[in-house]
């Protein structure tokens, strides 16, 4: 069975923060969140998207979401949102993310200035 | 719908998440999910108009790889089940603390359905009476069970699940060697009074005479063989499940 994984190698953590980010607007279900991270960043990022449960299953355990379960259309959905801790945790790692971005952005701007 | 290459698939999956530790809960949580993740998927394809094969296969791969599914789930101990995380504690001391906590429990109980029989008519009031024989057998089987059976009982059940689960399987041996030992080298009696007026005994010990150590070394070499036929049996079903 082929991954779908993209770039595995800038995408430790970064799932997280996007499904809190997604989460901290409106509760949705697995396949709903899939397909919204796919649609928000114009299919740059493709994961597995097996990978989002442990993620969501995690941070629920951690306090970060809270979950519903709600019939629709004859299925028992999964609604997943964001609590207080999670958007504590949001805050935490959008800052690590600009630390990192800023300074991965520093070292590439250097590089091409060092080539040019 | 699933095909039954996707049942297939999910059992593997369902089987390599049991066997890395993750509680039961989150296993069957995690299949329930992505079951229902699949099918949406499956009706995605179908509705793109793929044929329920290419539908089945495309809604597979969107899933993604089982590895990298079961290697995500893996790496996170939040989801791990108690003896996953804490294998010594759990199946080192585990069946000690496991067989005092019943013993103690079904002590209280014995205790509270006698009152019972006592309070409805059903047995004499205290000292007014000897007990009937059936009970006098039955608190004698009783007390059998809980110092010499169920030891072996808690003890042959770790180890089925340390090997199950491929947890801590020495710890489980272990535990499970050192409970069979503290039975058999433990004694206990039960006198039932004979005359109206006198109180019953139940006493229990540890130690054996020189007379008694053959007894208690045979019966510990039957809890070990026991035990370790249970360590074979767990053994040989997660061969056969991985299988």
């Amino acid at each position: 069975m082929p991954s779908r994984k993209t770039n595995p190698e800038f995408m430790t953590g970064v799932p997280e923060l996007l499904i809190l980010r997604l989460l901290t607007e409106r509760e949705m279900y697995g396949y709903e969140i899939v397909q919204a991270i796919e649609a928000a960043t114009g299919e740059a990022i493709k994961v597995g998207e097996g990978v989002v449960y442990p993620i969501l299953h995690a941070l629920e355990e951690q306090g970060c979401l809270s979950s519903r379960k709600k019939p629709v259309n004859g299925r028992t959905r999964v609604y997943y949102a964001a609590t207080a801790t999670g958007k504590k945790r949001l805050g935490l790692l959008m800052g690590e993310w600009q630390r990192i971005t800023e300074a991965v952005g520093a070292v590439v701007k250097g590089t091409k200035h060092a080539n040019a | 719908m699933q095909t039954p290459e996707a049942l297939i698939r999910f059992d593997s999956l369902r089987e390599r998440l049991i066997q890395g530790g993750v509680a039961r809960r989150h296993v069957k949580r995690t299949l329930t999910e992505l079951h229902d993740h699949y099918d949406d998927a499956l009706d995605d394809g179908l509705a793109q108009g793929l044929s329920r094969e290419a539908a089945a296969e495309a809604a597979w791969q969107r899933l993604g790889a089982e590895d990298e599914i079961v290697g995500n789930v893996l790496a996170r101990p939040e989801l791990q089940s108690l003896p996953a995380r804490y294998p010594r504690a759990v199946f080192g001391a585990g069946p000690m603390v496991l067989w005092f906590f019943a013993t103690l429990l079904s002590g209280f109980l014995i205790v509270g359905v006698l009152k019972g029989l006592q309070f409805v008519g059903v047995l004499p009031p205290p000292r007014t009476g000897i007990e009937p024989l059936w009970l006098q057998n039955l608190m004698t089987a009783v007390v059998y069970f809980y110092m010499r059976i169920l030891p072996v009982i808690i003890s042959a059940t770790m180890v089925i699940a340390a090997a199950r689960h491929g947890l801590a399987f020495r710890w489980a041996l272990a535990g499970g060697i050192s409970v069979a030992a503290l039975s058999a080298f433990s004694t206990f009696s039960l006198i039932f009074p004979t005359v109206v007026g006198e109180s019953g005994e139940l006493s229990l010990g540890f130690g054996l005479s020189a007379e008694e150590l053959p007894g208690a070394l045979a019966l510990i070499t039957a809890y070990v063989m026991l035990i370790l036929a249970a360590a074979w049996l767990g053994h040989l079903r997660r061969t056969r499940r991985t299988v």
